[in-house]
Formats: C-alpha cells, sequence, structure tokens
C-alpha cells in the first residue's frame, strides 16, 4: 500500500532514547493515515509523517496499557487516571509486531524511573522484507516485487535447455525452408518475362517448371520434418513442465492448501501446459517462421521496387500502434477467461467431492443452477474474445485486397511507363500477399501469444511459489530420537488477525503418555499440527529431545511421528498397500503382523481378497472403525517414536472403540504419545492430562489430581458422566 | 424448532453505554452487565443486524435482530464500537484496475480514504460472499470489502467487469 511504504524513515534521526517505533496506519478518524507510535524512556507518543507529535503520555501517568485485537486491525489503548484512552489503531499487518512488544511494554510502565529498565534493542517491525516493506506473510503466493516478465520467460527458458541441440536443427531447418518458400514467385517472374515470350526457349521452360516442382517438394518436406521435431520437443517439454507444477505441489506445505480450493489444480497442470504446448508446437515455429518470411520478403520487395514498398509500408506503424493498444486488453480478455474457467472447475470439483451431501440434502438443482452460472460466465467470455478476432479478420483481408488492387493500380502505371516488366509486377504482388500472410498472422497472434504468456506464468506461479515451511539449508538429519517434547512459549494463529494458541508452555517426558483435553476449539488439534510442523509458531520454539524442530529435516521428524486422526484417508490400492504406505518396503510378514497388533488382521481376512482387496476411490469402502484399523497398522509398521492419537475412536461404535483401544494400547508402549480423545474414559491410562481452552493451557495433572482440583476437568468428566447416565437409562428403557 | 437457551434478553430492553473509563457497558432491566463486546453474526451480508452482545468472557447476553431497534443513544454507541471492531474499509468508488509488471494495482475510494494497493493475483485474492458482495485481498492481508458490486457507479463496475 502506497501509504506504507515510507515507513521508518527517520527511525534513526530522532531522540537516540526511543527504544520503540511502531508503525500506526489508521487515524482516530478511522482514515489510513501513516503515523508512528514511538515509545522513549519517559514517555510514550504518536506522531505524524511529518514528526508531530499528536498526542503523547507520560510514563508515571500509564496506568495500563492495553491492546485490543480487532477484525482486520487492531488498536492500543492507554489508561491514565482511570480513563482509557486509544493511542494507536493499525491494521492487520502490523499487529504481530504489536503482540511481541506487548510485554516489553508492561514491563516498561511498571519499571521504576530507569532502574530496572534496560532498553531491548530491537525494530518491532523485523518481519518485513527489506526490498518493499511488504510482510513476510505465510500461505500467500510468492512476493513477485522485482519479478517481471523477464523471470518468467528465464524460466522457462531452462525447459528449453536439454533440448539446444535439436532447436539448432530446428532452427536451420526453419531458414532452409522459408527460403525455400521464396523460391517459387521469383521463378515465376522467371517464366512470365522471359520465357513467355514469342523468343521463349522450351528447354529452359522444361528447367525452370521442373525447379518449380522441386522447390514446391523440398519446401514441403522441410515443413514436415519442421512439424515433427516440433512436436517430439513441445510434448517432452510440456512432460517436464507438468512434472515440475506436481512435484511442486507435492512440496507445498499444508497452509497453501488450506487457502485454495484445490481442485482447480487439476485443470491448471492440465491446462496450461497445453497452452504452452500448443504455443511451443505450433506457435513458437510459427511465429519464426513468418517472422523471417516477412524479413526476407521485404528484402525482395524492396529489391524489386524499393519505391513501392516504401508506399506500403506507410500504413504499418499504424498497424504497430494498433496491437500495441490491443496488446494489455487481449491479456486481461484472456486472464477473465481463465478465471472463469477456474471457476468452472471448483465447481466440478466441490459438487463431485460432496455428492452424498448433495444427494443427501438433494441439492442437485442448486449444484446446476451454480454451475450454469459459472458456465454462462466462461461462454460469455468466450464469445467476447472469439468475435473480436471475428471481427478483425474480415478488417484486415479487406486493408490487403486495398493494398493489393493499389499495386495494381501503382504497379500497372509504372509498366505502362516501361519502368517495371510485367513479370515483375506479378512476382511483386505475389510477393506482397505473402507478406500481409504473416502481419496478418501476427495480428492474430496477439491472443495467441497473450494466452501462452498467461499460462506460463501461471505455471511459474505454481513451480516457483515459496515453500512456507522449507528445511534449514543447516537442517540435521534425526536419528533414533528418545521422545522428549517440550513446548516453549508457543504462540500461533493460522490468520494474524486471530491468535489460537497463547503462550503454550509444557514438557512432556520420554516414553510418557499424556491426555490433551478440553473442548472443541479449544487448539488441541492445531498444536498438534505445530509438531508435525504442519506450520511454524509465530512464537516460541519446540524442542524434540532439546532440539529445535526446525533444525531438523522434516521427512525425517515425520518418520519419527506417527499420526492417527479421526478421518483417514486410504489411497487406491489394495489394504497392504495402504498399511504399508509410510514404509514401502515392509514384506508380507510385517504388514501382517502391524494388523494383528492393530485389530485389523480378523476384519480383513473376512473381505474377499484379504490383504489384496481394493479401497479407496475406487473398489470396495470400509467402514470408519475399519479404516481407523488400518490407519492404526499404518502407524504401527512405521515404528515411530512418537506417536500422536487426534480422536482416533471418535467416529466409531463403543464396541469397535474397546478392538481399536485395545490395539491403541499395544502400540502406545514405549512410546511417547499425545492422545487427543473426546470420550475422557479412553484416556485413564495416561500417565497425565493437559486441559486446554481457548488456546491456552489450564491444568495439568493425573486424573485424579485434576478430579480433586474440581477446576475444568471436573467439570468436563461431570457433563459426560451425566450424558453417560442418560445414554444408559434411554438403553434401559429400549431393553 | 430448539427453543433459545435462557438466560438471554429482548433487543429492546437492552441499554448499551459508555463507562466512565471509555469502555462499552450494556444494562438490562435495571442490572448491568458491564463490559461487554459486539460481535456482528454477519458483518457482510447484514452488516447492521443480527448483532450479538457478549460479555468480556464471551458469553452471549442478547441478539439484537437490528441495531434501529436500540434506543438512539445505544445505537451510536452501538456503530462506534462495531466501526472500531471491524476494520474491513468498505470500497465506494473503484478507479482503476490495472496490472503492471507482475501486479495487480488497484486505486480506489474507501470508507478509510482513498487507497492504492497491489495484489499478486486476482484469482486468489478476490474471494466472493455472495453473488454481489466481494472481499479483496492486499498483499499484506488487508481485506476491503466491495459490499455490493451492482450499486457502484458505472465507471467502477466496468472495471470490475472488465477483469472479473
Ligand atoms: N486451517 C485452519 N485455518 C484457520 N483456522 C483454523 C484452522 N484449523 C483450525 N482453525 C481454528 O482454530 C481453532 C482451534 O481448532 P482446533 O485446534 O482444531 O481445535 P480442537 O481443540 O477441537 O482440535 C478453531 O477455532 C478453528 O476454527
Ligand atoms: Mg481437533
Amino acid at each position: 500500500m502506497g501509504i506504507h511504504k515510507e515507513r521508518n524513515s527517520n527511525v534513526s534521526g530522532v531522540a537516540g532514547s526511543e527504544w520503540l517505533v511502531l508503525t500506526a496506519d489508521v487515524n482516530q478518524q478511522l482514515i489510513f493515515e501513516l503515523l508512528q507510535l514511538r515509545v522513549c524512556d519517559s514517555k510514550i507518543g504518536i506522531y505524524d509523517s511529518a514528526g508531530r507529535v499528536q498526542r503523547s503520555y507520560a510514563r508515571q501517568d500509564i496506568q495500563s496499557l492495553l491492546l485490543r485485537e480487532a477484525v482486520g486491525g487492531g488498536s492500543l489503548h492507554v489508561t491514565t487516571n482511570s480513563q482509557t484512552i486509544e493511542i494507536a489503531r493499525f491494521t492487520t499487518p502490523h499487529m504481530e509486531a504489536y503482540r511481541k512488544a506487548m510485554p516489553e511494554l508492561e514491563h516498561w510502565i511498571h519499571s521504576t524511573w530507569l532502574t530496572d529498565w534496560d532498553q531491548p534493542s530491537h525494530d518491532a517491525d523485523e518481519d518485513k522484507c527489506p526490498k518493499c516493506g511488504k510482510v513476510a506473510r505465510l500461505g500467500v503466493l510468492p512476493c513477485t516485487h522485482g519479478k517481471g516478465k523477464y523471470t518468467v520467460l528465464q524460466h522457462m527458458s531452462r525447459y528449453f535447455k536439454p533440448y539446444r541441440h535439436l532447436m539448432l536443427y530446428m532452427a536451420g531447418l526453419l531458414i532452409l525452408s522459408v527460403l525455400f518458400d521464396m523460391v517459387p514467385p521469383y521463378m515465376t517472374k522467371m517464366i512470365i518475362d522471359d520465357i513467355a515470350t514469342p523468343a521463349g526457349n522450351h528447354k529452359v521452360l522444361l528447367w525452370l517448371i521442373s525447379g518449380l516442382a522441386v522447390a514446391q517438394i523440398v519446401a514441403t518436406g522441410l515443413q514436415m520434418s519442421r512439424g515433427y521435431l516440433g512436436i517430439r520437443m513441445g510434448g517432452k517439454l510440456t512432460g517436464d513442465i507438468r512434472r515440475d507444477m506436481f512435484h511442486a505441489l507435492m512440496d507445498q506445505s499444508i497452509r497453501f492448501f488450506d487457502k485454495r480450493q484445490v481442485s482447480q489444480f487439476i485443470g491448471r497442470i492440465h491446462h496450461d501446459t497445453d497452452e504452452v504446448k500448443h504455443f511451443l508446437t505450433d506457435g513458437l515455429i510459427q511465429l519464426l517462421t513468418q517472422l523471417l518470411t516477412a524479413v526476407f520478403i521485404l528484402a525482395m520487395l524492396f529489391h524489386l521496387n524499393w519505391k513501392l514498398t516504401a508506399i506500403i509500408l506507410t500504413p504499418v506503424p499504424v498497424l504497430m500502434l494498433g496491437m500495441l493498444w490491443l496488446w494489455p486488453k487481449v491479456r486481461t480478455l484472456w486472464y477473465a477467461q481463465w478465471q472463469s474457467s477456474i471457476i468452472i472447475q471448483n465447481v466440478i470439483g466441490e459438487a463431485l467431492q460432496g455428492i452424498r451431501v448433495i444427494k443427501a440434502f438433494a441439492q442437485e438443482k442448486t449444484e446446476k443452477t451454480r454451475f450454469n452460472i459459472a458456465n454462462d460466465k466462461m461462454v460469455q467470455r468466450t464469445v467476447s474474445i472469439q468475435s473480436m478476432w471475428l471481427a478483425m479478420t474480415p478488417l484486415f483481408s479487406l486493408f490487403t485486397s486495398l493494398c493489393g488492387i493499389l499495386i495494381w493500380y501503382l504497379g500497372g502505371r509504372t509498366v505502362l511507363s516501361g519502368e517495371m516488366t510485367i513479370g515483375t509486377l506479378s512476382a511483386y504482388t505475389a510477393y506482397l500477399m505473402m507478406f500481409f500472410g504473416p502481419v496478418k498472422w501476427f495480428a492474430q497472434s496477439i491472443s495467441w501469444v497473450n494466452d501462452a504468456m498467461g499460462a506460463s506464468e501461471r505455471i511459474m506461479e505454481v513451480i516457483l511459489a515459496p515453500v512456507e515451511i522449507k528445511d534449514l539449508p543447516d537442517a540435521q538429519p534425526l536419528k533414533m530420537p528418545e521422545g522428549e517434547i517440550r513446548f516453549e512459549d508457543i504462540s500461533y494463529g493460522y490468520e494474524k488477525d486471530r491468535q489460537i494458541l497463547h503462550d503454550i508452555q509444557c514438557t512432556i517426558a520420554p516414553g510418557e503418555m499424556v491426555g490433551l483435553v478440553g473442548h472443541s476449539g479449544a487448539g488441541k488439534s492445531t498444536l498438534i499440527h505445530l509438531l508435525c510442523r504442519f506450520y511454524d509458531p509465530d512464537a516460541g520454539q519446540i524442542l524434540l529431545d532439546g532440539q529445535d524442530i526446525r533444525q531438523i529435516r522434516q521427512e525425517d521428524l515425520r518418520k519419527h511421528i506417527g499420526v492417527v486422526l479421526q478421518e483417514t484417508f486410504l489411497f487406491d490400492g489394495s489394504i497392504a498397500q495402504n498399511i504399508a504406505y509410510g514404509c514401502p518396503d515392509a514384506s508380507a510378514e510385517q504388514i501382517i503382523e502391524a494388523a494383528v497388533i492393530a485389530n485389523a488382521h480378523d476384519f480383513i481376512c473376512r473381505l474377499p481378497d484379504s490383504y489384496d482387496t481394493k479401497v479407496g476411490e475406487r473398489g470396495h469402502r470400509l467402514s470408519g472403525g475399519e479404516k481407523q484399523r488400518v490407519a492404526i497398522a499404518r502407524a504401527v509398521l512405521l515404528n515411530p517414536r512418537i506417536l500422536i492419537l487426534d480422536e482416533a475412536t471418535a467416529s466409531v461404535d463403543t464396541q469397535t472403540e474397546a478392538l481399536i483401544q485395545e490395539a491403541l494400547n499395544r502400540l502406545i508402549k514405549g512410546r511417547t504419545t499425545i492422545a487427543i480423545a473426546h470420550r475422557l474414559s479412553t484416556l485413564r491410562s495416561a500417565d497425565r492430562l493437559i486441559v486446554m481452552e481457548r488456546g491456552r493451557i489450564v491444568e495439568t495433572g493425573s486424573h485424579f489430581e485434576l478430579l480433586q482440583r474440581r477446576g475444568l476437568y471436573h467439570k468436563l468428566v461431570e457433563s459426560q458422566k451425566q450424558k453417560q447416565d442418560q445414554d444408559q437409562s434411554v438403553e434401559v428403557h429400549i431393553g | 424448532m430448539n427453543s433459545l437457551p435462557p438466560n438471554r434478553h429482548k433487543s429492546g430492553k437492552i441499554l448499551l453505554l459508555r463507562n466512565r473509563e471509555g469502555i462499552l457497558e450494556a444494562e438490562a432491566a435495571d442490572y448491568s452487565h458491564g463490559p461487554v463486546q459486539l460481535i456482528c453474526t454477519f458483518p457482510f451480508s447484514y452488516p447492521e443486524q443480527f448483532i450479538s452482545v457478549r460479555t468480556s468472557d464471551g458469553e452471549e447476553i442478547a441478539l439484537l435482530p437490528n441495531l434501529l431497534s436500540l434506543d438512539s443513544f445505544s445505537q451510536i454507541e452501538a456503530r462506534l464500537e462495531l466501526d472500531r471492531r471491524y476494520m474491513i474499509p468498505r470500497i465506494s468508488r473503484i478507479i482503476s484496475i490495472r496490472r503492471k509488471k507482475n501486479q495487480w494495482i488497484w486505486i480506489v475510494n474507501t470508507t478509510y480514504g482513498d487507497v492504492t494497493f497491489w495484489m499478486d493475483h486476482l484469482h486468489e485474492n478476490v474471494s466472493e460472499i455472495n453473488e454481489c458482495c466481494f472481499i479483496v485481498t492486499d498483499r499484506e492481508g488487508r481485506r476491503y470489502e466491495i459490499p455490493d458490486i451492482g450499486t457502484l457507479d458505472p465507471h467502477s463496475r466496468s472495471e470490475w467487469n472488465k477483469v472479473k
């Protein structure tokens, strides 16, 4: 945003005692204005961009400071004299800086005059990109500052590298074939001028005619081989691009997919690469051919009659300008068209993924309407693009024919005056028509090129999207860990204006089983996600055996963490393949053993094809409890040091739960385990319980300690007991 | 239909006022609830309706069907509070949406003044709330609301239609 650009410009220029400068970009009238909140030893004040103070408060007058988080931003309030006044207001990007500054500000107002106060010396806005002042916001596609078209082209050209030689051949063929294309009209001229006269020579005519035929044949042959090479290269190249797109998607962090409808990527990988392929196989060759042809023909035209040529070329600059004017418009048109195709894809993807819900609620009609709206929009876009060219092409033809007529007139006069032979004139017009071919083609190619460029940009957008959670270059491999987990002052929010976890602090000993309880939405799963490093915390660190997990290679980290979630995804494949998902080289014995431990062996044996039964998208579908046991077998086979069970038994009946529980108890032995369970009874065996509420840990202790404390855990247990009693009485009535 | 949980007030009986410290409080039937917060349950679809009044620890004490059902003083306080709780500028006019290099530049008039902002891709940063209401997110994560594209002036609409 423009108004935030000159942020912090004069931080170092003002009194040296300022230890904190924060940006406040909204004034009290709720209008964007760039202000600064400056804090020095004795006071806090808000300054406008010219450095004038607007309001300030002496430290000894301040009773308290309060950070209020709003939607889309927040505000800082001071209380003096029992009056609370808003001192600074800011938008979301600055939130984190204020959050970080709060403990220091608290410390500052409560410290006595300059005695126990040592200034922290950090810039609270440190998270920003030094180049453009952009906050390093996560889950956002690349900060493209400074990355123009050039970089996209540069990156695209990487794909051509392996085909350098092939391309050289093609260029050679291209020049040759263009040259051969030029021969026929000139020969015609020779035939007309030299042979088709009363003194003409029959033998020479035969030679010339056969030459003409050979030229045609050679030109066709060249064209064919060129086309073949182009197709080969284009095919391979798009294969490479598709591969890279998919790999890039696989490397992305969870965050990337949280924010997007994923159905679009199926289409994007397909459609965008196809677009580029068309351009490479047809378009690029055409473009070069036409360009070369145009240059050669122009040279020939000048050679035949430079005066006429100069006259003809006068409208060309006008055409050029027209194209320049058209260029960005066409680009936007294509982009809009592409956007509507993405919307269609998302509608289809969503409808298919949710087909059961759609059927259950009988909403087929609504979905059809939704699709029709998206479809109509796309049709409208397509029509508007194509009708644009539809209008262009006849206009262009008209223009060229008018030019031709003009030439016949002007040329005819020169022929009459004896300055030019009739053969030259006919060759001239033939060349002229050939020249307008490329020119006409260029006009159309604006559309093509724009489409292809847009596609390659979007391809690069996916391939170059920075991975949010990356392995550090000095990340360590992880050997068999002991399994001690420590959360140190963890804060995290999926969105910057809503913090979910606040100052989480706890240590889990190696081999300990910890139950994580709390109302749904308390942040239990979020904590687990941070441990798996699906996301990185905003503040604080997570230590595994005393080592920050950011220092560990992600692959190693996840190899030692086994996760069983409430919902299990089974891949398209056999049950055996699904169990062995984490360790593909497991033997059949190992797979069966894992299934036995997971209490899955029996039900698998009852399936028609036992371990070879197809599951997943197509094929046999398993029940919730069965899927769950496959997931447990997966974890067993992985043999991780750390085990995470997130509501692993939430979606099954009590009897199945007993089976699963039994399997889990076997699995837990000797591993550091964090179990989240909805039914508190399943956590009886836990060494310790951690109770969370609204993103904070409120209690920890054993089941009995917590019951005695009569806090939140007690309440949770009581409410479940009541419910159980009710259920039982219902059962009795029914029974 | 399930019956509503007890412990809630009809909106007509709620008064909103500021205490000496400038914090919003609610009073109902000669009982003071102390500091409250207001939450728009439909911040985009119905910004002035269905306002949830909650105590500082998040318990709902009333759901106002409409701000207009409050007395005029409470209304003023409520608007003041809501404007400060929902800092999403509303776009009132689109001067231009242009593409430069790899950035889209929006020049707009909003309830927070005239702004120019950048975004990387239109297709990821414009999201639809309903057919005519859109949320636009800039490069740094600020959100702007287009309450109803149909009611904008023709110039704004043509700028919008070019790209969307
Ligand atoms: N991917 C996400 N993006 C944004 N918010 C999320 C996401 N996942 C969870 N949340 C929010 O985080 C809070 C905590 O969720 P979670 O950790 O899943 O709770 P639980 O304790 O039930 O496992 C919830 O309020 C939820 O709305
Ligand atoms: Mg959960």
